[in-house]
Order: C-alpha cells, then sequence, then structure tokens
C-alpha cells in the first residue's frame, strides 16, 4: 500500500497511483531505454488525465478488441481459440503500429470456457456467428420485472441463483440452491450444504470447476505475452473495467426495451436498483485496477446516449449512479476512462459536474468542438476521429482529419487522440497514418 | 404541448381523448379507455384509429424531439397491449370464412412489427392463413418461402423510408423469377406507416392498404378474383 493513502484526497490517491503506474514498478524492461520510453508514454496519459501540467504532446490511444488479430490475418475465432497466437499478434501489434497504449489481450476471451458454460450471452466466432467475425451481445429479458426486489435486496444472491441459469446453459443447476444465509449457524448450515450435493447442482459446479480450469491454462499462457506488452514500454490503457449502473441493468439484466417501459412503468424500481448497483461497480474496477497495478478503469457507456431518453430522464435515471461510480473510483485512486458511446451532444453540460481532473471521456460521435468548449479545464477528454475513414479513407486524407481533429480537440493539454470505437478491423496504412500523425503533429 | 384529458368517469370519451392518453403514453389510463368503449360496444375499428392517431403523434412528437427511444418503445408497448384488448373482439365479429393463404413479413432493414402484427391478427380473424416471416425480412428470403406455402398474396410492411428500395427489389426478384403464366404469381400487397400512393407507385406492387382492415379488404377481394375460373 501506498504511505499516508489514509488521509489522501481522490486526488492526491489518483497521483500517488498513477505515480506508481507511470514507474512501471514490477516490471521487468529489457534495459533503461524501454523503462524510459514506457514511463514517457504513461506520463503523458497521466498528464492529459490530472490538468496540471501540458504534456509534450496528445497521447495517441487506439481502442481495440478484434482489430489487431484481424490486421495480422488471424481470423476471429483463432483469436478466441488460440492464447499464443493472440498474445504473439498483440505484442507485434504495439511494437508496429507504435501507438502510446496497448490494449489489454486478455479482453478478447477465450471460446471453451464459454462452450463449457453454454454461454448464452453473446454469440461468437464460429459460435453463431462466422469465425471472421467478433462477439456479438445478445439482448434479452434476463431479468423480469418482478425480480427488481430480489434484485435490490441481494444483487450477488440474485446473480448467483437466478440470472445465471437463465444465462449460462450449463449452470441451470444453481437455480435449486437455497440462499447462502443459512450457513451463518450450525442448525441451518445442512440444508445448504446438502443441495450442493443434488446432482443438478454437482453438475453446475463441476461445469464451473471445468471452465476456471480451462481459463487459468488460458490466461498462463496469454500472461507472459502481457507482460511482454509491458516490458517492451507500451502502458496498457484499461487496468480494470467497470460500468455505468444504468448500462449493467439494461445491457445484462432487463434489456433495453423492457428497461425503457420501467422508466415509465417502475421508475422508483429502476432508481432503487442502479443506486444498489454503484458499490458493485466501484469495487469491480478498483479492484482490477489494484490487481494489475494499473489505475485506469475503462467504462464503457451505452444507453444514456443522445436519443435514448430525454435529459430529463437521463438526469434522473442515467447520470446520478454514473456519478458516483467516477467518484467512487476516484476514491479508491482509480482514473475512470468513460468510453462514450454514441453521441453526448446534448448530455456535456451533466459531465462538467465534477471534480476537476479526475475522470477521463473519450468520445464516439460527439462533437469534439463542443466537448472542448464544455469540459475543456474540467476533464480529459479524447476521441472524436470517425472510424469510418479508418476504414474507407487514404492515407493523405487520414492526416488531414488528424490535424483538423487536433486543431479542435486538443487545447492546450487534456485531450488524448483516440477512434471513437472500440475496433473489430482497420486498415494497416491508414491506422499508421493516424498514429503517426498525431505523434508528430500532436505536440504542444 | 399535449394535455390528456382527466375525466375518466365518463363513458362516452371522444376520440381525442384516447389518442391524447396513447400519445402521453399514460398507459393505464389508455387501456381503461379501451376497455370502456369496448364496454360501451363502439366499434374496434374505431378505437383502433383513436390509438394510431395516438401513435402518430407519438412520430411527430419525436421528429420535434420530445420523445425519444424510451418513449416510443412505451408507445410502442401500449399500442400492442391496446391490440390485444381488441383482438377478441375482432376474433368475434369475424366476418365469414376464407382459407386464402398469405405470406407477411416486415421488409429488410425495418424492425417495427406492431402494424404488421396487428394486419396478420385481422387476416386470421377473417380465416386466411398466414405465414408471417417477422422482421427485417430480405426480399430474398419472401421469394424462398413462396414454393412450399404457395401464398395467395404476399404481403410486405414497411415503416421506414431507407427500406423503401427493398420493397422494390422485392417486387422485381418476384416478376424475375416468375416462369408461370401471366396472373399466377401471388400478388404483392404493401403497406405500413408510410406508404401511400407514391411509394405505390415506386415500389411497382399491385396493391397497397392505407390501413390493416383495408388491406384485409383487399386480400378478400383477390380471393374472389381467384375463385373465379
Ligand atoms: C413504436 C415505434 C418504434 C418502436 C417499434 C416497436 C415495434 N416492435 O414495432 C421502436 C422504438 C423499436 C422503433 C425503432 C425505430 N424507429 Co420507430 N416508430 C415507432 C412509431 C412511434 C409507431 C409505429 C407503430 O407501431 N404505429 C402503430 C401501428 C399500428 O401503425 P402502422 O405500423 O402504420 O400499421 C398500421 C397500418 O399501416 C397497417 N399496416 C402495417 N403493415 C402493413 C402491411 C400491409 C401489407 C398492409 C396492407 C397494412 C399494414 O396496419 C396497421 C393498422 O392499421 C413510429 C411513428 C409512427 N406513428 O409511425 C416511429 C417511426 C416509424 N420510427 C422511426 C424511426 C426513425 C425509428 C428508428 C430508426 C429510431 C432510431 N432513431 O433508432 C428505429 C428503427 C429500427 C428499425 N431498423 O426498424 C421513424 C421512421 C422515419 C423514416 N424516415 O422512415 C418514425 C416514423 C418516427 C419518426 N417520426 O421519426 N420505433
Amino acid at each position: 500500500m501506498i504511505e499516508g493513502w489514509e488521509n489522501m484526497s481522490s486526488d492526491q490517491r489518483q497521483e500517488a497511483f498513477l505515480a506508481k503506474w507511470v514507474s512501471g514498478e514490477g516490471i521487468e524492461f529489457a534495459g533503461d531505454e524501454v523503462k524510459a520510453a514506457y514511463a514517457y508514454r504513461a506520463g503523458l496519459i497521466r498528464d492529459a488525465a490530472k490538468l496540471k501540467k501540458t504534456p509534450e504532446r496528445t497521447p495517441v490511444v487506439v481502442l481495440s478488441t478484434f482489430a489487431p488479430t484481424m490486421l495480422a490475418g488471424c481470423p476471429a475465432k483463432k483469436a478466441m481459440y488460440d492464447p499464443e497466437a493472440l498474445g504473439k499478434v498483440w505484442v507485434d501489434f504495439a511494437r508496429d503500429y507504435d501507438a502510446d497504449t496497448s490494449g489489454n489481450p486478455a479482453l478478447v476471451m477465450y471460446g471453451p470456457p464459454l462452450e463449457i458454460l453454454d454461454y448464452n450471452l453473446y454469440k461468437w466466432p464460429g459460435h453463431g456467428i462466422k469465425e471472421e467475425q467478433g462477439y456479438q451481445f445478445l439482448e434479452k429479458p434476463y431479468m423480469k420485472a418482478e425480480d427488481y426486489d430480489h434484485f435490490i435486496a441481494d444483487p450477488t444472491d440474485y446473480w448467483f441463483r437466478v440470472w445465471f441459469p437463465r444465462t449460462h446453459g450449463a449452470l441451470k443447476g444453481l437455480a435449486a440452491l437455497p440462499p447462502v444465509y443459512g450457513t451463518m449457524e450450525l442448525p441451518a448450515a445442512g440444508p445448504w450444504l446438502a443441495t450442493l450435493g443434488a446432482p443438478p447442482v454437482q453438475e453446475a459446479l463441476k461445469a464451473l470447476m471445468e471452465a476456471g480450469r480451462a481459463s487459468f491454462e488460458w490466461i498462463g499462457k496469454l500472461l507472459p505475452y502481457m507482460g511482454r506488452i509491458l516490458s517492451s514500454g507500451y502502458p496498457m490503457y484499461a487496468g480494470g473495467f467497470s460500468k455505468a449502473p444504468f448500462d449493467v441493468l439494461g445491457d445484462s439484466f432487463r434489456g433495453t426495451g423492457e428497461l425503457m417501459m420501467d422508466l415509465y412503468r417502475r421508475p422508483e424500481k429502476v432508481l432503487e436498483a442502479v443506486d444498489r448497483i454503484v458499490p458493485l461497480m466501484v469495487g469491480l474496477g478498483s479492484g482490477m485496477a489494484v490487481a494489475n497495478n494499473n489505475p485506469l478503469v475503462f467504462i464503457p457507456l451505452h444507453k444514456g446516449a443522445d436519443g435514448f431518453m430525454s435529459n430529463q430522464q437521463f438526469e434522473k435515471f442515467y447520470w446520478p449512479s454514473l456519478r458516483k461510480v467516477i467518484v467512487g473510483l476516484a476514491e479508491k485512486g482509480c482514473v475512470p476512462l468513460c468510453f462514450v458511446e454514441g453521441g453526448y451532444n446534448q448530455r456535456l453540460e451533466y459531465l462538467a459536474d465534477l471534480p476537476k481532473g479526475e475522470c477521463i471521456f473519450i468520445f464516439d460521435r460527439t462533437d469534439m468542438a463542443k466537448a472542448r468548449r464544455v469540459l475543456g479545464g474540467k476533464s480529459c477528454i479524447g476521441g472524436g476521429f470517425p472510424v469510418s475513414l479508418i476504414m474507407t479513407g487514404s492515407p493523405k486524407e487520414v492526416e488531414e482529419e488528424t490535424k483538423k481533429l487536433l486543431d479542435r480537440a486538443a487545447g492546450d493539454g487534456g485531450y488524448i487522440l483516440s477512434i471513437g470505437c472500440a475496433m473489430d478491423d482497420a486498415r494497416e496504412d491508414t491506422l499508421k497514418a493516424f498514429i503517426q500523425t498525431g505523434k508528430k503533429y500532436g505536440k504542444y | 404541448m399535449l394535455v390528456p384529458g382527466k375525466n375518466n368517469n365518463s363513458t362516452v370519451l371522444e376520440t381525442g381523448e384516447l389518442a391524447a392518453l396513447v400519445a402521453d403514453l399514460q398507459e393505464e389510463e389508455a387501456l381503461q379507455c379501451i376497455e370502456r368503449r369496448l364496454a360501451a360496444g363502439e366499434a374496434p375499428a374505431e378505437i383502433l384509429r383513436a390509438c394510431r392517431e395516438g401513435m402518430r403523434l407519438v412520430g411527430s412528437m419525436h421528429e420535434q424531439g420530445h420523445y425519444y427511444i424510451s418513449g416510443l418503445i412505451m408507445a410502442g408497448e401500449i399500442m400492442r397491449l391496446a391490440v390485444e384488448l381488441l383482438r377478441p373482439v375482432m376474433v368475434g365479429k369475424a366476418c365469414g370464412g376464407n382459407s386464402g393463404r398469405v405470406l407477411l413479413g416486415t421488409i429488410e432493414g425495418d424492425l417495427h412489427d406492431i402494424g404488421k402484427n396487428l394486419f396478420r391478427d385481422l387476416l386470421e380473424c377473417h380465416g386466411f392463413t398466414v405465414l408471417d416471416l417477422g422482421v427485417d425480412v430480405p426480399p430474398a428470403d419472401f421469394v424462398a418461402a413462396e414454393p412450399e406455402f404457395k401464398p395467395h398474396v404476399v404481403a410486405a410492411s414497411a415503416l421506414i423510408t431507407d427500406s423503401f428500395p427493398h420493397l422494390r427489389e422485392l417486387v422485381r426478384l418476384f416478376e424475375a423469377g416468375d416462369r408461370r403464366p401471366a396472373g399466377r404469381r401471388p400478388s404483392i400487397l404493401i403497406g405500413g406507416g408510410q406508404v401511400d400512393e407514391r411509394v405505390f407507385r415506386m415500389s411497382g406492387a399491385d396493391h397497397w392498404g392505407e390501413d390493416a382492415f383495408a388491406g384485409v379488404h383487399i386480400c378478400q377481394r383477390l380471393m374472389k378474383k381467384n375463385d373465379a375460373p
């Protein structure tokens, strides 16, 4: 733990955690030069995020999921089934494209445990979609309207005994479990333990054991490559992952349609549920960040974008719980990196209501000049480059557009150059043009 | 801005009131209003027209930036529940047996299905057998389903302008693949939301229906023709 932590403010904690990250503590660098390169790159992000010092240039970050493997001609299915092929491609990608950060290849995930668990939440390459295509979310109302009270009373209990059996075919047996509470005393421990022995529950537990073993082997194979990415001087843009409570509820539990109707039918339940999710999301993000020794917590934002709801609804249902997650993460010294999907032109004023320099917002289709105007000097912004130009433009066009974007958005710091998309596909010439232009013209 | 009437204890409600309740997303009040009007013996067709008027208002409020996806989804659900209330009454009033087959779907690129489902229900009420291909149906899928189902009518629903070219494609595919003697391919009927005379002419379809009732009448007429030697 960091000395004096107890008495530090959020800002001081972030500074301390960032300093630890920038120092590259625990990474075995090939040499001092590589170590300095790592510190330089991570330092650019720190300076952009904290808004205290104008960095030497804007950091260049490429958010990517399947793009590195696609570019290397490695089909999505192979990426999800062969950790060594995946790891190698990501090491090469970091070096050859030479952006300031790497993503984390582990978020490509591993196919076999999903098969073992009969995972229904996504389709993945070779499983419901083509082998070349990245995974796809299958949104359904896995949580029913009448389940709100159970969810609110104990989300984890609900998660285990209701949501798992509905979303993972092999975990159906968990539905037979009674809640764990009886174990607090000897006389009531028996029923719980006895149910664990029932055949359907045993089947579910076996599936979990098997999926766990497969995943453990997988990460064992992937970790050395992740280590090589770091030791060759590339910090990762995400140490942890979290979500806006409204999106947790909308994406994985109620589904968009049902949740949007809940806003009219049972608004109080929605509010109680999102509030209940706040500490879970703070714990999730900060736990991962600490484990990875990287304070950046990646938070993709989905259903609060322009068009989904009115500003009044955003102000009531979406923003307060997201703000609590952001502030809660900052209190733990983490730096939330919100990836603001869709457009946020009507919402920027809300985002401005945060302590200075504690959160990063990477935008997708928001007007970047406006984002600069509203958030400049308050929070670090980023993104805004259209992925369509990477896919269809020429390197020259990409260069021009990158320069224009820098003029609009870079200001005197507090900007991270990136494409407004977690990329599953890209083109080599244009992506390289983007990164190089950013490094050359992003100088302050 | 819309202000729905709140005098719920009146049994004689004007059309405008139900439309306003739907448009204002007052789910319970709108459904209660429908139930009262049904109990008072009003024709389901009239009630449906009022609901559609409400949905039209929802659409224009969306265009003006007052309603967002949340409101559209809620409106869609109210409409679906309204149809559920009206359906048994419409079945009860089914006007005689008929035995045509209708191949139905919402055209490619379009996910709206409330109107299509309504049209399907109404067809079934009138004794038609309907094969519903669902939403976002590529023209080729209509063609592929034809040989086995042997529909008398192929009906496509379209609400978004971006999908209108696919209607044309649908007609083209049926015409191109047609080696049967003239007049023996199934008639193509279109309808839904913004479909009008102009869209109809552009698509080259054989018929269009202004609403679900008109659509059913067209199908009935076509069956009569089919029966003729
Ligand atoms: C509810 C709704 C939705 C719901 C749909 C839920 C569902 N399961 O269908 C949701 C929220 C999902 C939705 C999504 C979208 N929608 Co919408 N939606 C509407 C809305 C408000 C009502 C439609 C409706 O159900 N009306 C009631 C039914 C009963 O009427 P109907 O469909 O016209 O059907 C009647 C007749 O036409 C007839 N009929 C229907 N089909 C057929 C077929 C035949 C053969 C015949 C004879 C008759 C017939 O029978 C019915 C009864 O008489 C309309 C606005 C409007 N008033 O049209 C917008 C509207 C259609 N949507 C629109 C848009 C833009 C969208 C989105 C793109 C929104 C977005 N920005 O994301 C997405 C599109 C997704 C997609 N790819 O399709 C626009 C289309 C504009 C355009 N230029 O094309 C509209 C017009 C709103 C607007 N003014 O902007 N939408």
